[in-house]
């Protein structure tokens, strides 16, 4: 058996689980469109040396990972990383290649070298948090968070790891927004620094207890040609809830914030933490839960049990 | 023990537009060989890089996709793999890259300069979803049985996790396949940021040889079919034996000195293989020919293989490829295997590392059919090593 608990980078609770207790959950717990002088101070406070030269989405992964990772216990070489979110590495790759271009290669720092790719959070959170078994980037589609949550299963399930950290990331920063609007998308791209914890250890009693039933990825049959990864997020919309276990009677809404905000890759890790945080919980109860992601060409489907536990004692 | 077939293989690389090509070059020690301003303007330090000759660079809409060289290269290794499947069955596609493609941030920055980067709305999408990612996805789709599955990025060793991955994948379920694709086309950054870390080589690369002094960039992109183990046939076939992987603290980009990485990546392969260290017909190594890489590297091969398999390794000949070196380095296990021959390292005879029987000037005869170790390491401490070779009641 295999459970999920998420932390946020963003959460102001410590080291509490997001799901702890009946607290409602915001979005604001996960998502936030930081203003520069907040994200100066997340990188002052995230406490990892030579930080100047990384991206903030790695010190986005690394403070909510750090949470995540106090909460297992085992050894450093028993915990890996399938890390998602994106783009991750935009901002330091634009200014590493301006360089060159405007001074050629004798003035690069190659200090930023290797946070110009996208296994730079991976990477970063495997050595900032101690997880020595792996560190894999998943690539940066709407449905990736489920393909993390796929091939985080499957190395556990293979001996590989007994836990799985899964960083879902995005920088929603300047050089990301002029991406952005290049492309001639909608929305503002915002910030998440998410962590979901996948593990074969069952967390301890107390709050929102989230098991992982099942986790598919199918392929469908015929198929258009048309925006295999962009367009996911339709089809969360659409297929996101099982009706009887939704509070409310929409089963849209959890996704509401997505008519504003862009967070790529990291969409469906927040998406799965609002279809929870809608479940109509009572203790002892398990309810459950199927979020699917659905591409043109496949689809994800990601079946949980949820339940309320008594919490025994202080965390 | 794994026991996956690998039943088809396609690449295209400096030495040859097809992987029988790039084979035949392997085996010959043939090179191909340019100066860096010849791909890159821009550059005006480097000695060389590997480039494969008349490729295409240029950055065109496709169906609204930004495509460039590394699509083409994923695009044309990954059908040749696929040529000779013969039946149905569904064939999920993994792949990986170092950098993606990584044009689109070169052409982006340099069009901004002159503020003439508003109107290329698909190169800035190329770079929101990754457009070697989003062709391939589109391209296998059109396929009534294929789609992708997921696209890693692991710096050099993102091919190595994508083949695990789509081994994980296609694991007990009968006749299925999984495509393995790893690419990565030269970079401006790439070049530039190896020329300023000190690591690119000043004469030519020599991996595991005392002369060394760095490495050689490279492009290529490397495929791999896979079919899962319960497909059951009378032919014998070199198999995915085991896999091990390890990720380190040491340091950004420089593995640990003593090779621990390396070590454990390898015994945990060996593990799974069901293999013993003495029974390894032949090493093809990670190997970039820089000192930190090669020592580490050579120090843990001596701990694990006392006795000596003859090593190669594929960088002098093909360049570091970057994300598709360490599926280049598979599809060499998996044909020394079938063929019974290990490529040399280099053209030339060096005095190499003490302990390691580096394999040089010409082929060296292995067992057909003997189990083969690869390994690849990567930036952030990622190690991962494979096991290739006939399944032990075919041995």
């Amino acid at each position: 058996m295999l459970w999920l608990t998420f932390y946020s980078a963003f959460y102001d609770w410590g080291r509490t689980p997001l799901f702890y207790g009946r607290r409602p959950l915001q979005s604001e717990a996960v998502l936030r469109n930081c203003p520069d002088e907040q994200r100066t101070a997340l990188t002052q406070a995230c406490g990892v040396r030579h930080a100047k030269y990384h991206t903030f989405a790695e010190l986005l992964a690394v403070t909510a990972c750090r949470e995540g990772r106090a909460s297992l216990p085992m050894q450093d070489d028993e915990v890996g990383v399938v890390a998602t979110g994106g783009p991750l590495h935009t901002p330091v790759a634009w200014d590493f290649t301006r360089t060159i271009q405007r001074h050629g290669v004798e003035l690069l720092n190659p200090m930023y070298f290797p946070h110009m790719l996208q296994s730079s959070v991976g990477c970063t959170v495997s050595a900032e948090c101690g997880a020595r078994a792996f560190a894999i980037t998943v690539g940066h589609s709407r449905a990736s968070f489920h393909e993390c949550l796929v091939a985080g299963s499957d190395l556990i399930n293979s001996g590989f790891a007994r836990a799985v950290l899964i960083p879902s990331v995005n920088d929603g920063g300047p050089r990301n927004r002029v991406l952005h609007q290049g492309a001639g998308r909608d929305g503002t791209p915002v910030d998440v620094g998410l962590c979901c914890v996948l593990s074969s250890v069952r967390p301890k009693p107390g709050g929102v207890l989230v098991e992982l039933k099942e986790c598919i990825m199918s392929f469908l049959g015929a198929r258009n040609c048309t925006n295999h990864l962009r367009d996911a997020e339709s089809d969360f919309v659409a297929e996101h809830l099982e009706p009887h276990v939704v509070q409310s009677p929409d089963a849209t809404e959890p996704l509401r914030w997505l008519d504003r905000w862009d967070a790529y890759a990291a969409t469906a890790a927040v998406s799965m933490i609002e279809a929870i945080a809608h479940v109509d919980l009572e203790y002892a109860k398990p309810r459950p839960v199927s979020v699917r992601a659905r591409l043109p060409a496949k689809s994800v489907l990601v079946s949980l049990t949820v339940s309320l536990e008594e919490p025994t004692g202080d965390f | 023990m794994w026991s996956m077939p690998v039943v088809g293989v396609g690449a295209i690389s400096s030495l040859g537009k097809s992987w029988a090509e790039s084979w035949s070059g392997l085996l010959s020690g043939r090179r191909y060989r340019v100066s860096p301003s010849d791909v890159f303007p821009v550059l005006t330090a480097g000695h060389h890089v590997t480039s494969i000759h008349g490729i295409d660079r240029t950055l065109e809409c496709v169906n609204g996709v930004a495509c460039g060289a590394a699509l083409r290269l994923a695009l044309a290794a990954g059908k040749e793999a696929l040529a000779n499947i013969l039946g149905g069955g569904e064939v999920v596609v993994y792949g990986g890259s170092n950098h993606g493609e990584s044009d689109l941030v070169s052409c982006l920055t340099g069009r901004e300069e002159i503020g003439d980067a508003r109107n290329e709305a698909h190169l800035w999408e190329g770079l929101l979803i990754d457009s070697v990612a989003e062709g391939v996805a589109r391209e296998v789709q059109n396929s009534a049985h294929n789609a992708l599955g997921s696209w890693v990025y692991s710096s050099c060793t993102s091919s190595l996790h994508a083949l695990l991955l789509a081994a994980l994948a296609i694991r007990g379920t009968p006749s299925r396949y999984a495509l393995v694709i790893g690419v990565d086309a030269l970079s401006l950054a790439g070049v530039a940021g190896f020329t300023a870390a000190g690591a690119a080589t000043q004469t030519d690369c020599r991996p595991f040889s005392h002369r060394r002094d760095g490495m050689l960039m490279g492009e290529g992109a490397a495929a791999l079919l896979l079919r899962s183990e319960e497909a059951t046939t009378s032919e014998s076939h070199v198999c995915l034996l085991g896999a091990g992987l390890y990720c380190e603290k040491h340091h950004p980009t420089r593995p640990d000195p003593s090779g621990s990485g390396f070590e454990r990546a390898i015994r945990q392969a060996l593990s799974r293989a069901s293999v013993a260290a003495e029974e390894i017909a032949g090493l093809v190594l990670h190997g970039t020919g820089t000192a930190a890489n090669d020592d580490a590297e050579a120090l843990a091969v001596r701990r694990v293989f006392p006795n000596r398999p003859p090593a190669t390794s594929l960088k002098s000949s093909l360049g570091h490829t970057m994300g598709a070196s360490g599926l280049f380095n598979c599809l060499t296990a998996f044909e020394a295997s079938r063929s019974g021959a290990l490529p040399p390292t280099t053209p030339d005879r060096e005095t190499a590392i003490e302990g390691i029987d580096l394999v040089q000037e010409c082929p060296r005869t292995v067992r057909i059919g003997a189990p083969i170790v690869t390994t690849g390491a990567a930036f952030g401490g990622n190690y991962a090593a494979f096991v290739f070779g006939h399944t032990l009641t075919e041995r």
